[in-house]
């Protein structure tokens, strides 16, 4: 596996290529000598491109934390076969677009809805938002109850689309 | 020291309950910290004489539970409280459940509270003494004909909760048909938030600053302690502020602040207190709210006046006179206060989570951290998202800035995303060096304001240490003997 990490969304390419004295990596296609060393577990020296650099460090899972020259980076190290794509347009599935707390939740798993029925109340960063329904359907799941706090990216309500006329 | 306190709780958590901790140590006073059971390990609870678990549906409501905290201070008989900021410190409900009990809450009286805490009574009360408000109309959302009650004033208006303060319950309108909507809107949020749905209307300056000033008093007299210049804030929230405000000449800084001080003495006011302005392009200002507790941003009159205000709202809640008066205020140089918050300030100041696994704090001459924040410390969205503040002080505004930008760069917390590049970019903004700005500069600036960018050279050296700290990368160089790895074996 050659190694890969995610930096606002760019993809690049770390491959290592001789280890000596020196380290030589390939990055994005350029060769490059580095030297590490660590002063304590976050904390190392890096030598690189003749000049050394204070580097801070932490890893959680997949999520690289770097603190170089003053500021923050966050990476993702890739794995080869994550595509990382989720429910597409028109999905009935509706995630939280940050993280934060259900107000109150106005339907129940098989309620029948109307697009535009304000589904759940939902409160982040001090501010109040009404999900509401994206089509007709019927809700297949309820993600949260109120009162309970959410992260970005969870499920808070999922409808599904009604079958076309059949049942009329 | 000749407080009588013995013991005081401090009805917080975070950094300020930390720094309130500070000051009773000073005071030789002991000390009770309440916890939620998610803030366990937090410095405060390590740090305090006594701490006790408190309970409740979430966190907050841990913290907003009153005869709880009330049966904690008579079991362990606590002569009074400290409610820091936000939670119960402007409840007047809470400051008089204290006195009945006998246990003095370190604030002002509850009328104070209750006077100051409602924004359309105190906004009237300033008003009726002669002091600058900006026009207002007080609404109920209720009433189908309350859109015509504005129709004299000019768009953009701005929607408040008479309950409301610091930020919180407010809409700008900027047409008549978003009227009505964002009126039910806010009165349902301030009936959430504050039990009361009662809403005002009030003339939105688009481009004025909010310049506060910090006031003390005692019962007998009041004193200003110079302003704070508060403008640079998003979403109606501070995230940078000041002492002194680049904004004012000596006469206007002189208007300013003895009407704060005028005011706060027209309501007896005891303890500390903040006395908030809108201050127009056109040099006016106007009262907007007084806040009946110490500030977030207090730290920056403190680095400026040499005065600790904590200690100072203590003593005076301990019956002890005022132990300055006006003339003796001398303020020295200039400080500023970042607020470092867990968001994504780049995409729309959307909260983040995570955990804190490596901290390392600032320091040097000249700054301050004010910090709760611990190795380990699980951030989530159950409070504010605020983390710490980063203060700091120098002989002119320029080095003020230069060494907060040093600062910042300092500042290594490894694990949540921060503002801490957002509150850099503002930083070397020309417009914020210049001083030359009001509550609108992130929104106007909002293309400026970029997240920063590596070149080449950088961005090599981040991979490179993205890979060399990478955990599967430590594995297999520890693993791979040198001599395999000298020529060549290595690749994989």
């Amino acid at each position: 596996m050659q190694p890969q990490y995610t930096l606002n969304e760019q993809s690049h390419q770390v491959t290592p290529v001789r280890r000596a004295d020196n380290i030589t990596l390939d990055i994005d296609g350029h060769p490059v000598t580095v030297q590490l060393h660590w002063l304590d577990r976050h904390h190392a020296e890096l030598l690189i491109n003749g000049k050394t650099r204070q580097v801070y460090a932490a890893q959680d899972d997949k999520r690289l934390f770097i603190h170089l020259d003053g500021q923050t980076w966050h990476l993702e190290a890739q794995d080869e076969f994550s595509t990382g794509s989720g429910g597409g347009a028109g999905s009935g599935r509706l995630s939280a677009p940050m993280p934060g707390v259900v107000i109150e939740v106005s339907v129940a798993v098989d309620d029948e809805v109307n697009a535009g029925d304000t589904l759940m109340l939902i409160e982040s960063m001090k501010l109040q938002t009404e999900i509401k329904a994206p089509h007709d359907g019927r809700v297949s799941a309820v993600g949260f109850e109120a009162g309970a706090s959410f992260d970005k990216g969870a499920l808070l309500v999922d409808i599904t689309a009604n079958e076309t006329a059949e049942e009329e | 020291m000749s407080t009588h306190f013995n013991k005081v709780l401090i009805a917080n958590r975070g950094e300020i309950a930390l720094r309130v901790l500070r000051a009773l140590q000073a005071l030789d006073i002991a000390s009770v910290a309440i916890y939620h059971h998610s803030d366990r390990h937090s410095p405060v609870v390590q740090q305090a004489d006594e701490a006790v678990e408190i309970t409740g549906d979430s966190p907050s409501a841990a913290h907003l539970d009153i005869s709880q905290i009330v049966a904690i201070c008579e079991r362990l008989e606590v002569d009074a409280v400290h409610p820091c900021y936000g939670f119960l410190s402007e409840n007047a409900n809470f400051a008089r459940t204290l006195e009945a009990a006998d246990i003095t809450f370190i604030g002002p009286s509850p009328e104070a509270i209750e006077l100051m805490g409602d924004k359309i009574t105190s906004r009237d009360f300033v008003a009726e003494r002669g002091f600058p408000v900006a026009p207002s109309v007080n609404l109920n959302a209720d009433d189908p004909n309350c859109v015509e009650a504005v129709a004299d004033m000019p768009f953009p208006l701005v929607v408040k909760a008479s309950a409301g303060g610091g930020g919180k319950g407010m809409s700008i309108v900027h047409s008549p048909d978003e009227l009505q909507s964002t009126l039910r809107v806010a009165a349902s949020e301030a009936e959430k938030y504050f039990g009361d749905k009662r809403v005002y209307v009030e003339r939105y300056f688009a481009s004025a600053r909010h310049i506060e000033v910090q006031v003390l008093g005692d019962g007998k007299q009041v004193i200003h302690l110079g302003e704070r210049e508060c403008s640079i804030q998003r979403r109606f929230q501070k995230i940078i502020e000041e002492a002194p405000s680049p904004a004012l000449d000596q006469v206007e800084r002189a208007d300013i602040c003895e009407a704060a001080a005028g005011i706060a003495r027209a309501a007896g006011y005891s303890s500390a207190g903040t006395v908030e302005f809108l201050y127009t392009s056109e040099g006016e200002f106007f009262f907007l709210e007084m806040n009946t507790r110490i500030q977030v941003e207090h730290p920056v009159t403190e680095m400026i006046t040499g005065i600790d205000l904590v200690q100072a709202q203590i003593r005076i809640a301990a019956g002890e006179p005022l132990a300055l008066q006006q003339q003796d205020l001398q303020t020295n140089g200039h400080a500023i206060e970042c607020r470092l918050c867990a968001e994504d300030a780049f995409n729309g100041f959307t909260p983040e989570t995570g955990k804190v696994f490596y901290l390392k704090e600032p320091s040097g001459q000249g700054i301050r951290f004010d910090s709760g924040l611990f190795t380990d410390q699980v951030i989530t969205t159950a409070f504010d998202p605020m983390l710490a503040k980063l203060i700091v002080h120098a002989p002119s505004r320029q080095q003020a800035i230069e060494a907060m930008g040093e600062a910042l760069q300092q500042l290594v917390l490894l694990g949540v995303k921060t503002n801490s590049d957002y509150l850099q970019a503002v930083l070397r903004h020309p417009a914020f060096i210049e001083g030359d700005f009001d509550t609108g500069f992130t929104e106007k600036h909002v293309d400026e304001l970029s997240p920063p960018t590596l070149e080449r050279e950088g961005l090599q050296a981040l991979l490179a240490a993205a890979y060399l700290s990478d955990r599967s990368t430590r594995l297999l160089l520890d693993a791979t003997p040198q001599p395999y790895a000298a020529i060549g074996n290595w690749r994989n």
